[in-house]
């Protein structure tokens, strides 16, 4: 298992015994705070294989959830044993934390070599399974763990038969058998142990590692830091970087050489500071991994639940993410997983039918694009059907009876609030609270979603986020005399406005016309209250917005500024909720500029008294 | 008419003491301020104006970062709105950790007087609570003096 998982999960622990220390204390029994970060501590524990951990976990949940249920505070003695236990669990971690090559997950010495007991995130070499008591009664199949394992590696396997007994004395649930697995080449830990995640409980697992060099195996030093003061150290630096603009400006206002030294030491100071700037948003910044970890889990157990085969496949698992960012994406990540293992992915008899491999394709990617995190999610299943979509969309009278949309509009449909095709309610799925909420909730963090798919085939879904939520790409626009920054994700394109020859169309609110299309057109300094923009004194600019339910408006501004990276900063802290406007920013001359919601303008917008514009010169 | 001095007197409901509170002239409003309350006093800087009609709020300037509402003073009293000049200033006052910025003219540690006999006694503005400037505070501002007058206007 690497590192940065391990670290992660003990750092968290360290965070959950804390809360629930003080879930714990007497006169302030919070029975739902402990029963969560007690859960919360089973589900990582036994994501990495820290069987032992998790159903410690579990006695003390359950215990928990007895108060839980029937409501009752406990007494003085019931308390005290309920912080024994929960001191039990942080010696537990503690020892594991401060002992990495402790046993892990349900190996028994019986099975294993002492030498081979896991060592997190070393490469491991080959593997022995065998199954315990309960094996083939909890519905585990070898074959199946086997058939995963070769997707890791180029495996080979060697049934051992040795121990069979007589036929006379064989007993049915009883298994005697044991596999030897090697792997070519040798596959990191973590990745074995989430492989066997499912049936770790009901294995022996033996591993033996491939050589590593020498290196200390306890997991990276890491310290937890309130985010708050990451970003007041953003903030002290973001003004540090108005003090050199300033200082330019006076160095250039004072007359000196562009190229002398003054004016190139304060160049420098420049660099640095952008350097620094770069280096405070990497700190807010973590690997995708835990986040991708926590997504393979969800593949396996919608798998598992549904009676599918299916397995992930992630790529760029260490690309950097805002934690933030991170925390926003498990929900929308997790509708949209489901969905593929749900809708997605066929049972095997009908991939084998199809003469697709049995075992369904699930892959997850992230990587660094052109400033932004774009994360992929992709399958291999039966795509989606806009013959299906439409029906539906037909049955409930989102589209005309006689309509038929094209694929992309098919594709466009299925994120409409509500919007399912799924005949039936599964526990996965099925209530039309996928599509949309995810689309949703990737607005919210200031990213884009968009779909392709071919039936038959497969889906696959790009999202698009930025690097940082502490940082934003904005539009610098000017209006009523203001600099606003439009957030770019919503900016669809610019053009130049004209007010149209004789044209004097009585429309409601004002339209322009974009390439034939009408789009309501919104003076943006005159919603908010900063003055209007003046088209007919001077030629203005439209900037084409569509907010997150995809509703299209034309802001008409007096000119575009720039585009670039904005700092955000709150608002509603000091100065409470302000209509309109999402947060803002400072510019370079330590003025600051308002951020717009373009959602909330379009819902308030006022209606611009002039009739119709016809935008032209599209800009970008 | 007000002269500014270090020397007030004691009234209710008014500033009672120099040591604690400091002095602001608002164009013709004056007001007292509790020292505790007041983080610093910075040169005048043009807010950029915020959307919402919240009375006598002028806009926002960024304080190292922290973006935070200035007002007029004599705006919400109701008054035209001051001129700026070169002596503005922005005092910015903290309550419950949040921060508000208050434009004046002026600023001192006391004022005084003249009485009908010409004597200045010590003159005491109402105590002003900048927890009206938050948002959804309802009170209006205490009191607007028309006789005011800083020093440096004589």
């Amino acid at each position: 298992m690497p590192d940065p998982l391990r670290a992660t999960f003990f750092d968290e622990c360290e965070e959950l015994l804390e809360r629930l220390g003080v879930a714990l204390a007497p006169g302030a029994f919070a029975v739902d705070t402990a029963f969560r970060a007690v859960h919360t501590i089973k589900g990582g524990a036994a994501s990495l294989g820290y069987g032992d951990l998790a159903e410690q976990a579990h006695q003390f949940e359950t215990v928990l959830s007895s108060f839980r249920a029937t409501g009752t505070l406990p007494d003085e003695a019931a308390l005290e044993a309920l912080t024994r236990d929960a001191d039990a669990l942080g010696a537990r971690i503690e020892g594991l934390r401060s002992a990495p090559r402790a046993t892990i997950g349900s190996v028994t010495g019986s099975a294993v070599e002492p030498a081979a007991i896991a060592a997190d995130g070393r490469p491991v070499l080959g593997l022995t399974l065998t199954p315990g008591a309960d094996f083939f009664g909890a519905g585990f199949e070898m074959a199946r763990i086997l058939a995963s394992l070769s997707d890791l590696a180029k495996i080979t396997v060697i049934c051992h038969m040795d121990d069979l007994p007589a036929l006379a004395s064989l007993k049915a649930p009883d298994c005697h058998l044991a596999w030897q697995v090697t792997f070519d080449p040798p596959v990191a830990e973590g990745r074995i142990d989430a492989c066997l995640e499912i049936a770790a409980h009901a294995l022996l697992i033996g591993k033996s590692f491939a050589p590593s060099p020498p290196q200390g195996t306890a997991p990276a030093a890491t310290m937890r830091v309130e985010i708050a003061r990451i970003d007041h150290l953003l903030n002290l630096v973001g003004e540090l970087a108005i003090g050199q603009t300033t200082l330019m400006q006076q160095l250039a206002e004072a007359g000196l050489p562009r190229h002398g030294g003054a004016v190139q030491a304060a160049e420098l100071f420049g660099r640095i500071m952008r350097d620094m700037q770069d280096a405070v948003i990497a700190m807010r910044s973590q690997p995708a991994l835990p986040l991708f970890r926590r997504m393979e889990r969800v593949v396996r157990e919608t798998a598992h639940t549904l009676g599918k085969v299916c397995q992930i496949d992630l790529t760029g698992e260490t690309t950097e993410v805002d934690r933030l960012m991170i925390d926003g994406l498990v929900e929308p990540l997790t509708h949209l997983i489901r969905n593929a293992v749900d809708h997605g992915i066929e049972a095997a008899s009908e991939r084998e039918k199809r003469g697709k491999p049995a075992t369904g394709r699930i892959s997850l990617g992230a990587a660094h694009r052109a400033g932004r995190v774009v994360i992929e999610l992709a399958d291999d299943g039966q795509g989606i059907d806009p013959g299906r979509i439409a029906a539906t969309a037909r049955a409930r009278g989102l589209i005309a009876a006689g309509s038929t949309p094209d694929q992309a509009e098919a594709l466009a449909l299925a994120f409409r609030p509500g919007f399912s095709t799924a005949s039936t309610v599964s526990g996965t799925s099925g209530r039309g609270v996928g599509l949309d909420a995810a689309e949703q909730a990737i607005r919210a963090l200031g990213g884009r979603i968009s779909v392709a798919s071919t039936p038959g085939l497969g889906t696959r879904f790009v999202l698009s986020l930025p690097l940082t939520l502490a940082v934003l790409d904005a539009m610098l626009v000017e209006a009523g005399g203001q600099i606003l920054a439009l957030p770019l994700a919503s900016v669809l394109e610019t053009a130049a406005l004209y007010q149209a020859d004789g044209d004097d169309c009585p429309s409601s609110p004002p339209q322009a016309h974009l390439r034939g299309k009408a789009i309501d057109l919104c003076d943006l300094a005159r919603t908010l209250g900063l003055g209007r923009a003046d088209p007919a004194a001077r030629r203005a600019v439209i900037v084409l917005i569509a907010d997150e339910d995809d509703r299209h408006a034309a802001f008409v501004v007096d000119h575009v500024i720039d585009q670039r990276q904005v700092v955000i900063k709150g608002l509603e802290d000091h100065c409470g909720p302000i209509p309109g406007i999402a947060a803002a920013t400072i510019l370079g001359d330590g003025r600051v500029a308002l951020i717009p919601d373009p959602g909330r303008i379009i819902e308030t917008a006022a209606a611009w008294e002039r009739p119709v514009f016809r935008a032209a010169r599209q800009h970008a | 008419m007000h002269e500014w001095d270090s020397h007030i007197g004691r009234e209710d409901h008014h500033a009672d003491d120099g040591s604690d509170h400091l002095f602001l002239s608002c164009g013709y409003t004056a007001i007292a301020l509790d020292k505790a309350r007041v983080r610093e006093i910075r040169r005048w800087t043009q807010p950029t104006p915020l959307p919402g009609a919240v009375a006598g709020r002028i806009g926002a300037i960024n304080l190292r970062g922290t973006i935070i509402p200035v007002f007029d003073l004599a705006l919400k009293a109701g008054s035209a709105r001051l001129p700026i000049t070169g002596r503005s200033i922005i005092v910015v006052a903290e309550v419950q950790s949040r921060l508000v910025g208050i434009l004046a003219d002026q600023v001192t540690t006391g004022l005084t007087d003249p009485d009908a006999d010409g004597n200045t006694k010590p003159s005491a503005p109402e105590l002003f609570d900048p927890a009206t400037l938050m948002p959804g505070a309802a009170p209006p501002i205490a009191l607007t003096d028309s006789r005011c007058q800083t020093e440096g206007e004589k």
